[in-house]
């Protein structure tokens, strides 16, 4: 495999530092996976159809919270189309889809070179430069949790949320379906 | 809007005329922005039959909060749904519901709440010279108004953003398809109910990560409750849960 690199252009929190590199290696090992998978099967068969490769990749849940402390779950790669030479994909520069980090999208740019990834580049940044708001740039948190519990007490004034009944929220996501 | 809206003044004197007053203020929301009225001026709006320059200063302020509520929240709060119109329901509440108490502050009343639909603005004291104390909802038994948390409030606002029964106007902006059913409610205290009402429309939207970003942006405080019954608060969020804390800035 040729020597890969990463250029991250973008970062102040070292801890998403590691979760994006972590990341990225996830997308270059897997994009390659893919590659060399296809390397190996497409001998004696004929791949004509033609090239894009992106790989999107939904971050579901990135940052440790007190009960679950695990590395991001990366979930649902999915790889579109199929190999035009042999001996791997064809030289040139291909967008991935971007995904979601933590603050916003990053979009990764995937330079192939001889067959194989020669560069993975960060394309996408942030832009919570350009929010009103002050955001407080430290290491990630972990939030309290605990488990609801209906409380007795008289309320007068409330807050509130879910007033859906089932059978509207069926009939809004068949009509949604139908739309596509 | 075709929701209840509940005011209640703590001031001595409250003149009926003042109530009325916030009460008409509404219809005329509704008459504007009402997505079910096929002559308010979103539905014209929707219809193509108005030109940018000719919307009302209240539709041109609504549309710059939506846009700026767009990019606060990294494109998670989008009112251009899956068939090419707007809805700016997820900003239009908390907006009125602000406008409406400065109504209230404009005749001299410092304490009030003025509740819509669950978005609500929160003055001074109650009859009793304490905190407001505001319950979040229960959002697994709509038919009936459980608690679930009491927070005790002045001088803020509180929003919480679900599924609402007149339609399913919160979803992914990034994956139309998808509904977004990991959180059942979030819950936004800010300095504001119109700051509260975007951003816990917006966090919503973002499922589990909607509290990681109410987190880290100073002013709002956050309480999101997942399908599993578990609640995630924001580290600032615990001390509105204290009747008698003397320091309730938001921070």
């Amino acid at each position: 495999m040729a020597v890969l690199y990463m250029k991250m252009q973008y970062f102040s929190r070292k801890i998403f530092d590691m979760k994006k590199i972590l990341l990225s290696l996830f997308v270059i090992f897997s994009f390659g996976y893919y590659a060399y998978s296809r390397n190996e099967s497409t001998s004696g068969e004929q791949n004509i159809q033609s090239e894009v490769v992106s790989t999107t990749i939904k971050v579901e849940s990135v940052v440790p919270t007190s009960i679950k402390n695990e590395a991001p779950k990366i979930t649902k790669p999915i790889v579109k189309s199929s190999v035009v030479k042999p001996s791997g994909y064809k030289d040139g520069e291909y967008l991935g889809g971007s995904f979601d980090a933590y603050y916003g999208y990053v979009q990764v740019k995937v330079i192939v070179k001889a067959g194989r990834i020669s560069d993975v580049v960060f394309l996408d940044f942030p832009q919570h430069s350009k929010t009103s708001r002050e955001i407080n740039s430290e290491a990630m948190p972990i939030l309290k949790m605990e488990a609801i519990r209906v409380q007795n007490e008289n309320v007068s004034i409330v807050s509130g949320a879910t007033e859906t009944s089932r059978a509207f929220r069926k009939s809004l996501s068949s009509a949604i379906s139908k739309a596509r | 809007m075709g929701m209840p809206i509940t005011i209640e003044i703590a001031d001595e004197k409250a003149v009926s005329n003042d109530i009325e007053d916030v009460f008409n203020y509404f219809k005329e929301v509704d008459k504007r922005f009402s997505p079910f009225k096929p002559d308010s001026e979103v539905s014209r709006l929707n219809r193509g039959e108005l030109l940018p320059d000719n919307y009302s200063n209240e539709m041109k302020d609504v549309l710059y909060l939506c846009d700026l509520t767009k990019n606060e929240s990294f494109g998670y709060f989008d009112i251009k749904k899956a068939n090419g119109n707007i809805d700016p329901s997820g900003v239009v509440k908390g907006w009125s519901v602000l406008n409406a108490a400065t109504i209230l502050k404009n005749r001299g009343y410092e304490n009030y709440y003025i509740d819509a639909g669950g978005d609500i603005e929160i003055r001074g004291k109650n009859r009793n010279s304490e905190l407001w104390k505001v319950g979040i909802r229960n959002p697994f038994n709509a038919e009936k108004k459980e608690v679930v948390k009491s927070v005790y409030l002045s001088n803020c606002g509180i929003a919480t953003s679900g599924n609402y029964i007149r339609g399913n106007h919160i979803y992914d902006p990034k994956a139309f398809y998808r509904e977004v059913d990991e959180l059942l409610s979030i819950t936004v205290i800010a300095t504001n109910v119109c700051e509260a009402d975007r951003f816990a429309t917006a966090a919503f939207a973002m499922g589990n990560n909607g509290i990681l970003f109410l987190e880290k942006i100073n002013g709002l405080e956050g309480y999101s409750i997942n399908k599993n019954g578990i609640a995630t608060m924001t580290s600032g969020f615990e001390k509105f849960t204290h009747q008698y804390e003397a320091d309730k800035q938001i921070s």
